[in-house]
This record gives C-alpha cells, structure tokens and sequence, in this order.
C-alpha cells in the first residue's frame, strides 16, 4: 500500500502553524507577522533636506506628485491612493530626502481623507526685486551657491561669488532685461581680456 | 562553427538579398536580410526544410506614409548543437497591402498572422484559418470576422445557441483561472474536436508603450503578468541594452539571475497546487502552497515586493545584498529542497494521481517542432531547447556557472510534472552558486557608461517559467521608442491545445488544458489599430500630440 | 393528540440542530488536514466584536443566506417538475428522523409510534431523495445537468446493490426488520460479528454523499456541479439543507445497526457514547476523503462494481452461515 505517505503527511499536518493571527487593531500586529526592513512602502520626506527642485515630479511613474503656489510658499502634496511604490522619487532625489518607509497599512475611511491620504510638505518661495514674481526656493539658491563654490578657480571665485548674489536676486526675465544696469552682463569679461591681451603685448 | 553554417546560408540566398545588416540578441549577432516581398515564400521554405529549424515570430510595423515592413526571425541549430538567428524582412507600400501567408506552410504561423490580420489590415493570402483572434466575433461585420471560413472549419462564429453536442468551458467556469473561450466538440464522452478563442484580458499594453519614455515603460511592462514579472523587466532591460550597446558589471548580473531563478520556483510549485486541484486532490494544492510561502519570502528579502519586483536597471540592478543576508537565504534554500523531495515522494507514490495523469494528452516529437511547442512541454517530448542554454545572457554562460538541462521522454501529463519538478532541485543548485559567488567579488551594481540614443533595433530574449520570452524595440532616436513587440510563451503553448485535446474524454480536458500551463494575462496584451488602410476612420489630433 | 405534535416538532428541531455540530466536525477535520485551523471553537478576544465568539452553527448561516438571495428558473425547462422536486427530497428526509433510535428517548416514543418494520422505511426513503433529485436535475434542460446524472445513474446502480445487501444480511441475523429489535437482540456488536457488512455499508456512503476518491458526478472542475447547476436562491438552500441531514442520517443509522446504539451500560452515558461513536465515524470519513484525488469514470467503473460484487455477496453468505449453523 504505497498510499501510506500520502496518510502520514496528512497526519502531521494537524500540528503545523502556517496560520498566523492578525489581530484588528492598531500596528502591534506588527508582533505576529515577518516584516522585513527592505519592504517598499508609503514615502515620507524629511523636510529640512528637501530643496524643492522638482526632480521627484519630473520622474514619478504614475504622475502622482503634484504643487501649487499660494502666497509665499509652494506646497508639494503626494497623493497615497495613486502612489505604486515604484522608487523612482527615491533614486533621483540629489538630496536622499524622499524615502520609502515600512508601513503598509495605508486604508482609511473617506473622512480620514486630509490626514491620512496625502503626505504634504512646503517650501518658501523667494521673491524678484524688480517685479515681485516668486520664481524659486530659497533652499535650492543656497545649495546652488554652496555648489559653485566647490569647483571653482581660486583665481575668480571671489568675483564669481559676489556677482551670483546679486544674480540670484532677480527672476529669469528681469535679469536678460536689467543685466547692464545691475552690472551681470558677461560682456565685461570679455573686455577685460581683451585688456590683458593689450598689456601682454 | 557557426560561421560556416551562416555563411553557407547567405551564399544560397545570394541572388535574392537586397542588402544585410546586423542585429544583436542576448551577445549573438544577428544577420537580417531584405528582399522583395514576392520571394518571401520560396526563401522560407529553403530554410526550413532543414529539419532543425523553427519560426520564432512574425512582426509587422506601420511606417506611416512609407508603408509597412514585415520580419520574419528564424532560429536555426548547426550539426553541433549550437544556434544562431537569421531575419528576413521586406517593406511594401500601403496601396499594395496583401502578401503570400506563411501559414499555408507551417502552423508556427498561424496565430501571429490571424493577430495582424485584424489588427493592422495587411491581408494575407492563402491562410487556412482568417477568423478573428482578440476582438469580437461582431465587429466590424460578419464578413471581416471570417464568417466563410468558420463554416469550412465546424465553429459558428457567433455565440448563438448551438447544437446539443458543443460544450463551452468559458468564459466564467470554476475550472479556469483566467477567462478564457474553449469549446469542445463532444459525442458521448469523448472528445472530436476543440476550438480556443482568447482576448478577454485584453489591455493595450503593447500602445500604450509606444507613447511613454524609455524608463517610465519600464514600471508598465512589470505589470504584464504577475507570476513571471521579473522576466519580463529583465527582457525589456536586456533589449534596451543591445538597442544602446551598454553591459552590466559582473555583481549585477548575478543578482539578476537570483531574481529569475527564485521566480522560477516559486512560479513551479504554484503550477503544482493548481494541478493537483484540477484533478481533484484539494489537499496536495494546500500542501504545495505552503512551500511556496518560503520562496515568496525570499523575493521579498531580495527586492522589497512579493508580486511586483523591481530588481534589474538599465546597466544593473538595483539593490544590493549583504553578507548576512546572504547567510539567511542559504539556509531557508536547505528548507526548500527538503520540502520539495517530500512532495515528489508523496505524487510519485499516490496510485490514483499516477492513473489520473499517464497516457494523456500525448505530444510527439515531431508534432513539437511543428506545431512549435516552447519550453517545459517541448522538453518533455524529448527535445532539447531552453534559451539559457543555447543563447546565453547574464551569469548562465559556462564561465559563470554550471548547470543541466533537463529532458524527458515521456511525452504525456505525467512527464510534464516530472521535468518541472526536476527544474526546480536545478534552480536551486544555480541560486547556491550565485549566493557563493558574491560573497566573494566585489565591485559596483551599476555601470558608469551612458546612455547615447541611435537609431536602430534590439531584441531581448529570457527563458521564462513556461517558455521562451521575447521582445523587440525599435527606435527612431527620440527619447520614446517608436515600436515596442512582445511574444510569450503562452502565446505559442495555446496554439497547440487544439491538437493534443481530440480523442479523450471530458474528464481529462481540465488537467491536459492545465498541463501547458496557461497564462492568459501573457497571450492578450496587444496593440490597437493606428489607421486601417482603405476605410476613413478619425483619430483626434490629442492622441497623436500626446507623449510624455 | 397536541402533545404528540408538540414532541414530534420539537424532536425534528433538536435533530437539526445536532446535524449541523456534525457538518462543523467534518470541516473541522478535512481543515486540519491540509495545514489550516478550519473553523474557530473559540473565537480569540481581539475578533469577537466582529465575528462573533463561536463558530459553531456556521452551516446554518450559511444555507440562511441561501433563503435571501433571487432563485432563477431557466426558460427552456420543465418548471412545475424543477420546483417540485427538492420539496419532496426535504420532506422525505425529515419522515426518516422520528424512526431513528436514541437510547433514553425511545422509551417514551414506543408508546405512541410503533411500526414493526421501519428499517424498511428508511431505507427506501434514502434510495427516493436521489431518484427525485435526478428527476429534478433532467427537468433543468442543461448539458452539464445531463452529463452528471449520467454519471450518478452508473455508479448508484452499483451502490444501491451494496446498501440493500448490507441491510438485508442484518436482518437475516437478527430475524426482524424492526430497528429497536436490531439493538436489543446485540449480545456481540454485529461490526465483529459481520464485518464485510460494514464495508458494504461504507461504499455505499462514498457515492451516496459523493467522497472523494468516487466523486466523479459532481465534481466542480469539470462539470460546474453536476445535476445541480441550474438550482439558486431558495431551491438551493432547500438541496443544501438536505444533504446536511442525510450525512447525518446515515452516520447515526450506521452506529445503531452495528455498534449496539450505544446501549453498553445502562443510564444516561448511553446517549454520550452514541454521539461520540458517530463522532469517530465521521473523522474515518473524512480521513478517507482526503487521501486521494478522485477518479475517471471509467476507472471508478473497473473497481467500483468488483468491490461491491465481493463484499455484498460475502457479507449475505456469512450471514447464512451463521444462521444455519447456530439457529
């Protein structure tokens, strides 16, 4: 009777423990199941290293990340219901502000809707001098400075420096239309060469 | 030498070619020849009357005002062994849009033809069989839907009512997973005759990839099919890295390859449950299950996801592994093949099981290579074709690792049962060397090389849990590939469910239907018309301005 | 003449009551089998609000549910026969339960309800629930319904052999067809005394309440459930609850003809010892369902009909035996 494995195995399965108990409740359920560290779940963002640059916008795969201006701020929203937890935001950002967490309970009821279904941040806008049009962050200029510094001729880098502060004081516009006045223009870089040729000869 | 043997070939067909030019699958080269589109039945013909050629697929893309261009991929075997790929391809204006069919000759055909009947407009002349396959037997008229032919052949086209002697199993039926129309033709028990008509799943994804950017279609061809989504991210990665002439480093490619071979377990033992449920032992389904909860966890370890892995990138993967972690997995692989020996004893021994499965659903060899059988069923009817092994591509060459094929002459159910539960011990033996072999090498995942976009065309090819997968891109040097192709293996294993179902009984259709392993989420993902050629119909100008 | 009804009613309740405990052991068992906890006893603390804190009566919700849903008559069929026919099922299996014998009660029942051959009676009231059902199932104008009552007809032809054997070698042995007179005249269990009888009983109860491994006519894979596929909503729930009572039925019947009902000592452990025999019973059955997966027609047709020819005609031969050699 080769059947006999068959009964064996049946009969030690009464003993077995696959089923595990989830109990209905808040995260201590976390203690019944086997969650590993690497799971793919809601993002957060820390907000002190977001700089606003809109790369996690440009990359999401189901266009999930959306902002809006209101007065002086932007404020950037991620919306949960949508989110396919892909990590496209994680690999772009320049900053590794964007993270995917651990969590993966994320039903609510729709009165929860506000709290629970969007994970929103802000970032405050700077304004130009000239027209009053808030064109970028304040956080994203100062890394720019912080960026240029790092690479440059020792040679010009004081003259560089002085003239991004005032470069970064004017929107995209006011600053093709007021170079000359303000004193920007890359033309003078050009005369000064042609001084130091002059005096070589 | 494979040389020689392509060499030989060009030089037959010398004073048909237009011109040659090259393409590169998985490390081959490929040549593709152009010619007239008059000859494109006599050239056929001279290479597959070798007897140890096959169709790999038909491709037709729209050119827009330049017309269409056809190719046609072959895949041919030396005296030795090894294979080699040889394309032909013609281009012809829309005005003169009806060529000689290719059907007539073989069935590889068949149903790749049928799919750009409806869906394109070419016409092709003297296919056996012109029904429709993906849309609806209604549209657009009875005519287009091949009313004619259906007659010839003994199937209404119209799901009127039909006689008494015309079973359907679809498309709702407890007995499939996936909806899916089969009708067989009964006398009493026994089976005369079978029809399949799929094109219940369809979704569009083959459009849809043609208006996304390069990395955003990567998170749209995962979502294919569930089971085996690795292996289609892996293909897509692979046809995107010939397209553009990168490699991956060596830690990659074995991350990659842990990725598809722990897929390739778990996705066995789930065909094992739904087997033994089709026969009715409710019991072995929840056993096998079981098991397979270990090797599910292991993804999750590997790639952060049960069911949606993201593991390979364009130039590499994406996470690394750690030293501990690579401990933990060892272990729970010793748990996994202890549990699979017990099952194998447990089916092996159980008298009734071995009743209900031998004898059935029998495949000769010869049948296989002419009806084009891929993957596990072709292997247990004795012939030897597996993609890791004849066209190799990230760590399955011999300089990474070692490993069998397995084949088996049994030719029904029961042998198919016995190859895929031998592939599993062998998928386990090749994920222990993988897991050995990055303890030790160092270095980076990803490659430091970029990505420059050329125009041109590339093909990717993987061998999935049910056969041979592959995909085609062709590019225009945009940033969004022009045309996107993609032929499954289960697209060629339904083909041929009609012909191993006549002459046994009812009760053996669930089991020898179940024993190719069907995977309607894979057959239907097709395209949809661009412009019919002869009748007006609108596209509005949002959909062609349209791309992000 | 009131109270009579008011006992007969109450009884009939009671039964019921007890077949569905009997359907919570079977699940239980096939459950644990396969690796799974089945259904709860005892509810943990954090999932009673919700689901309740037993699980005990859970085939009683569930043919409940039967009863709210729309019943659907197919066009083409034969309607007064389709909704006629599981009626007269329900109502022949309830006729059986009075004739049924329980240790302590039976004493009081002889007073007003004896009838010297009620074995008869249950038994062809057990053949006429599945003729009916088949009359049903030929009325519902469908092909699956055709093809598994032409599977039911082959294999019950062959099971009705065994069953009518098996009662009969019994009552050869014990000289009456009276089922109070089976169990008193027990000196030695009759499952020791003619145990080929017992196996007969046992394959008759495999095809007759469709365990596996001759489950053929109405496997769901196949045949989208046999003779009872067009059924839905009440005529449904009223085949369901059917086939609760028969299980149950022919689990008690088997313990009063073989094991004595139970009737070992004498006070009220008697009526303990039959339900716990029952008990044992069932988990036998459902050992047996699954171990195998279930056969082919024609298979089931080479072994079904050699194992009922032997047992059948070696249980009526000892039966003989006995009775002419020892009177």
């Amino acid at each position: 009777m080769r059947n006999i494995k068959t009964l064996i195995e049946a009969l030690k399965n009464i003993h077995s423990k696959e089923t595990i108990s989830y109990p209905i409740g808040e995260w201590p359920g976390k203690k019944y199941s086997n969650i590993p560290e690497t799971l793919r779940g809601k993002p957060i963002i820390n907000e002190e290293k977001c700089i606003g640059c809109e790369a996690c916008y440009n990359a999401c795969s189901a266009f999930t990340i959306k902002f809006f201006n209101e007065k002086d701020k932007r404020r950037y929203s991620i919306d949960i219901n949508k989110c396919i937890f892909c990590g496209r935001c994680e690999d772009v950002c320049p900053e590794d502000a964007i993270k995917l967490s651990n969590e993966f309970e994320l039903t609510h009821f729709p009165e929860e809707n506000e709290e629970k279904r969007y994970v929103k941040w802000e970032k405050i806008l700077k304004n130009c001098k000239n027209c009053g049009e808030r064109f970028a962050t304040i956080d994203q200029i100062n890394k720019i400075h912080d960026r240029i510094s790092l690479n440059i001729n020792p040679k010009v880098s004081e003259e560089v420096l002085k003239d991004y502060e005032i470069y970064s004081n004017y929107c995209p516009k006011c600053r093709k239309i007021l170079s000359y006045k303000i004193g920007i223009n890359p033309s003078k870089y050009y005369l000064r060469i042609g001084k130091d040729l002059k005096e070589m000869k | 030498m494979i040389e020689n043997s392509m060499k030989n070939i060009l030089e037959d067909l010398s004073n048909l070619i237009i011109e040659t030019h090259d393409i590169k699958i998985n490390k081959q080269l490929a040549k593709i020849l152009s010619i007239d589109k008059e000859k494109l039945i006599e050239i056929a013909k001279r290479i597959l009357k070798n007897s140890n050629s096959r169709l790999v697929h038909e491709i037709a893309i729209d050119l827009g005002i330049d017309g269409f261009k056809i190719i046609q991929l072959y895949e041919l075997f030396n005296s030795e062994g090894k294979a080699y790929h040889i394309g032909i391809e013609s281009y012809f204006p829309r005005e003169e849009s009806k060529i000689p069919s290719l059907a007539a000759i073989t069935y590889q055909a068949n149903w790749a033809e049928r799919e750009i009947m409806e869906l394109l407009g070419i016409e092709f002349e003297g296919h056996p069989d012109k029904r429709h396959l993906f849309l609806p037997y209604e549209w657009p008229n009875e005519t287009e839907a091949g009313l004619e032919e259906a007659k010839k052949i003994g199937f209404n086209v119209f799901p009127k009512p039909e006689p008494p002697n015309i079973l359907p199993i679809g498309p709702y039926h407890p007995a499939l997973l996936e909806g899916v129309f089969l009708r067989l033709k009964v006398d009493g028990e026994t089976i005369i005759d079978a029809d399949l008509k799929p094109g219940f799943n369809h979704r569009g994804i083959m459009k849809l990839g043609e208006e996304r950017s390069y990395w955003r279609n990567l998170y749209l061809f995962e979502r294919v099919c569930g089971i085996c989504s690795a292996d289609h991210t892996n293909a897509y990665v692979l046809a995107v890295e010939n397209l553009f002439n990168i490699e991956p480093p060596d830690r990659a490619k074995y991350i990659r390859t842990l990725g598809i071979e722990l897929e390739r377990i778990a996705s066995h033992l789930l065909w094992l449950g739904v087997a033994a449920d089709l026969i009715g032992f409710k019991t072995f389904f929840m056993w096998c299950w079981k098991e397979r909860e270990k090797a599910i966890d292991l993804l999750e370890r590997l790639s952060g996801n049960r069911v949606t892995k993201g593991i390979a990138r364009f130039g590499g993967a994406k996470r690394d592994l750690g030293k501990e972690e690579i401990e933990k997995m060892i272990e729970k692989l010793k748990d996994i093949e202890k549990s699979v020996k017990n099952l194998l004893d447990i089916a092996y021994n159980n008298s009734i099981l071995r009743k209900r499965t031998e004898d059935i659903g029998i495949l000769d060899f010869q049948n296989a290579i002419e009806y084009g059988a891929v993957g596990p069923v072709a292997r247990a009817s004795n012939w030897k074709i597996d993609v890791r092994h004849d066209c190799p591509f990230d760590a399955y060459s011999q300089e990474y690792t070692t490993w069998d094929v397995i084949v088996d002459n049994g030719k029904d159910v029961w042998a198919r049962v016995i190859v895929r539960i031998k592939e599993i011990f062998v998928s386990i033996d090749i994920c222990n060397q993988c897991l050995n072999a990055l303890k030790n090498i160092k270095g980076e995942i990803v490659t430091s090389e970029k990505i420059e976009l050329r125009k041109g065309e590339g093909i990717g090819k993987v061998e999935a849990p049910r056969g041979e997968l592959i995909y085609y891109l062709m590019s225009n040097g945009e940033p969004i590939p022009y045309a996107v192709r993609i032929r499954t293996p289960s697209y060629r294993n339904n083909a041929i469910v009609p012909f191993i179902l006549k002459g046994y009984r009812i009760s053996d259709a669930p089991i020898i239907y179940g024993s190719v392993d069907p995977c309607m989420s894979c057959t239907d993902r097709v395209q949809i018309i661009d412009i019919k050629s002869g009748e007006k119909k609108i596209i509005s100008l949002n959909d062609l301005i349209k791309r992000r | 003449m009131i109270i009579e009804i008011i006992y007969f009613i109450s009884l009939i309740i009671f039964n019921i009551f007890l077949s569905f405990i009997f359907l919570f052991l079977f699940r239980k068992i096939n459950a644990k089998f396969q690796g799974r906890k089945g259904l709860l006893l005892i509810v943990p603390k954090d999932l009673r609000k919700t689901i309740g804190s037993t699980k005990i009566m859970q085939q009683f919700y569930d043919i409940l549910k039967l009863f709210y849903k729309q019943t659907i008559i197919p066009k083409n069929s034969h309607k007064k026969i389709f909704i006629i026919s599981p009626i007269i099922s329900f109502i022949l299996s309830i006729i059986i339960i009075p004739f049924l014998y329980f240790p302590i009660i039976n004493d009081a029942q002889q007073k007003f309800l004896f009838i010297p051959f009620d074995l008869l009676i249950i038994t062809y009231a057990i053949i006429l629930i599945h003729i009916f059902w088949n009359i049903g199932a030929y009325a519902s104008a469908s092909p699956w319904a055709y093809i598994g009552i032409e599977r039911s007809e082959k294999l019950n032809f062959f099971a009705q052999i065994s069953f009518i054997s098996s009662i009969f070698s019994i009552a050869i042995l014990s000289n009456s067809l009276s089922l109070k007179e089976i169990v008193i005249k027990q000196d030695i269990p009759y499952i020791l005394l003619n145990p080929f009888s017992a196996i007969s009983f046992i394959l008759f109860i495999l095809v007759n309440f469709n365990l596996k491994p001759f489950d053929v006519s109405e496997i769901e894979v196949e045949i989208v459930s046999g003779p009872f596929t067009e059924y839905s909503g009440k005529l449904l729930g009223l085949i369901e609850l059917t086939k609760t009572i028969l299980f149950y039925i022919n689990s008690i019947l088997f313990i009063n003809i073989f094991l004595k009902s139970g009737e070992f000592f004498s006070s009220i452990i008697n009526l303990f010892l039959l339900l716990i025999f029952a008990g044992i019973f069932v988990i036998i059955l459902s050992i047996i369902n699954n171990i195998f997966p279930s056969y082919r027609i024609d298979q089931a047709l080479k072994i079904y009909p050699i194992l009922v020819i032997i047992f059948s005609s070696l249980s009526l031969m000892l039966s003989f035996i006995y009775k002419i050699f020892f009177g």
